[in-house]
């Protein structure tokens, strides 16, 4: 039997076991982030009084291919986020997450079950094929 | 087998800042990690501070960040944990009062903000005379978040619970609880606390509440309910619930012919009974 005391801990080998829907939340949470402020520096440029001088020079600056990428996180931040709260209406208005029961050891929660699980995957799947049909286009492009 | 368990300390009456102070004890198979601290504050540091009562998961006193996740220490058992070094911290979201122990103080202010009883509009809960109607459906619906232990993991757990003015997982659960109970009528009363920003709104369903509850209440369900419930009553679709009647008072009963009398009594009142009878 040994003590000894440290100031900060070290980073011990314990699963993180928290579940999917955890993340799902700060990916939704960094995604709105996002999305929220390129709403604003769009409604922003937008909102400049725009001569020809300056349409050529945005237009340049879209035109860029160093912009592509940019795009495509954008695009991409708009699939997750949309996916995602589809499934958190869903499951708000009382979809896809049972109905109040007798709970049983181990005390398998219904609120984040197979249905809420499946709803989950589905719209996630859907919201990825549409960022690869995405990522193609933008390839396209950029050859 | 020999576990490291890497303890947060904190007495704000004497340091500044949160420190963690490793102790290396053996263990056996069945060790639960309450029995660990116990061991921890018996024979090596009796400085340390933990809260417990009842050792066997009912109490809801000993909940605590083991690994990371919120758990009850009576109910986990160390070999369950797969690590050599097991770290105890106390629930986040709470003011610490000494080392493991955080203060519930906010906690229960808000539970008491939700009117936790059956709220009726007749004097029946005044003056009881008998006991009210329920179905075993209707039984079925409140129990899950009637088990709930008020042992706070939920609200340790949940992201959202760093904003102090959030109701909280628990709290919330209770007001469902009560609110889906067919002999409470206090709907209306709940509603303006619930159904405000800081109310269920708040909840943004990341489900951990759910996940590490130790009783299975299922915060997050009796949430996203409470949520379907509001929007059904803004758009005028919710069903208006009548409470419970009270039972009505016993006829004269009469016992069917083919169930027989009962054996003759064997336990009297007092002796003086007993003597009179026989």
């Amino acid at each position: 039997m040994s003590i000894t005391e440290t100031k900060k801990h070290a980073v011990a080998s314990y699963p993180k076991r928290y579940n999917l829907e955890r993340y799902m939340f700060f990916i939704q949470r960094a995604t709105g982030i996002f999305l929220v402020s390129y709403f604003y520096i769009h409604i922003f440029i937008y909102n400049q009084r725009i001569d020809a001088a300056l349409w050529a020079s945005i237009k340049t600056a879209f035109g860029n291919p160093t912009m592509y990428p940019m795009s495509f996180i954008f695009v991409t931040a708009i699939m997750i986020h949309g996916a995602n709260g589809l499934r958190l209406i869903l499951t708000q208005l009382g979809f896809f997450i049972g109905k109040p029961k007798l709970p049983v050891y181990p005390y398998p929660p219904s609120s984040i079950g197979k249905a809420e699980r499946v709803i989950l995957f589905i719209l996630i799947s859907v919201a990825i094929i549409l960022i690869i049909v995405a990522l193609g286009e933008f390839l396209f492009f950029i050859r | 087998m020999e576990v490291v368990f890497k303890i947060h300390r904190f007495d704000p009456s004497k340091d500044v800042s949160p420190y963690y102070k490793q102790y290396k004890i053996t263990i056996d198979k069945g060790t639960t990690v309450l029995e660990a601290l116990l061991y921890i504050k018996e024979r090596l540091d009796n400085s340390l501070a933990i809260r417990y009562s009842c050792r066997m998961g009912i109490c809801g006193s000993c909940g605590m960040r083991i690994n990371g996740i919120p758990m009850l220490a009576c109910k986990t058992q160390v070999s369950m944990l797969k690590s050599n070094i097991i770290l105890i911290e106390p629930l986040s979201n709470n003011p610490i009062i000494k080392d493991l122990v955080t203060n519930f103080s906010n906690l229960f202010a808000k539970h008491k903000m939700i009117k936790p009883y059956i709220i009726r509009k007749d004097s029946e809960l005044d003056n009881p005379t008998r006991e009210y109607l329920q179905k075993p459906n209707e039984f079925f619906n409140i129990l899950q978040f009637a088990l709930c232990i008020k042992c706070g993991l939920c609200w340790s757990a949940c992201p959202i619970s760093s904003d102090n003015r959030y109701l909280g997982p628990f709290v919330l659960a209770q007001a469902y609880r009560y609110i889906s109970d067919s002999r409470d009528d206090g709907y209306n009363e709940r509603f303006d606390i619930i159904d405000s920003p800081h109310g269920c709104w708040r909840c943004h369903f990341a489900g951990s509440c759910s996940q590490v509850c130790p009783r299975g209440v299922d915060p997050a369900l009796a949430i996203q309910l409470l949520k379907k419930s509001i929007t059904t009553t803004k758009l005028g679709l919710k069903k208006i619930k009548t409470a419970a009647p009270v039972a009505p008072p016993l006829t004269e009963v009469t016992r069917k012919l083919d169930v027989p009398q009962p054996p003759p009594r064997t336990v009297f009142k007092n002796q003086r009974d007993s003597t009179n009878e026989r």
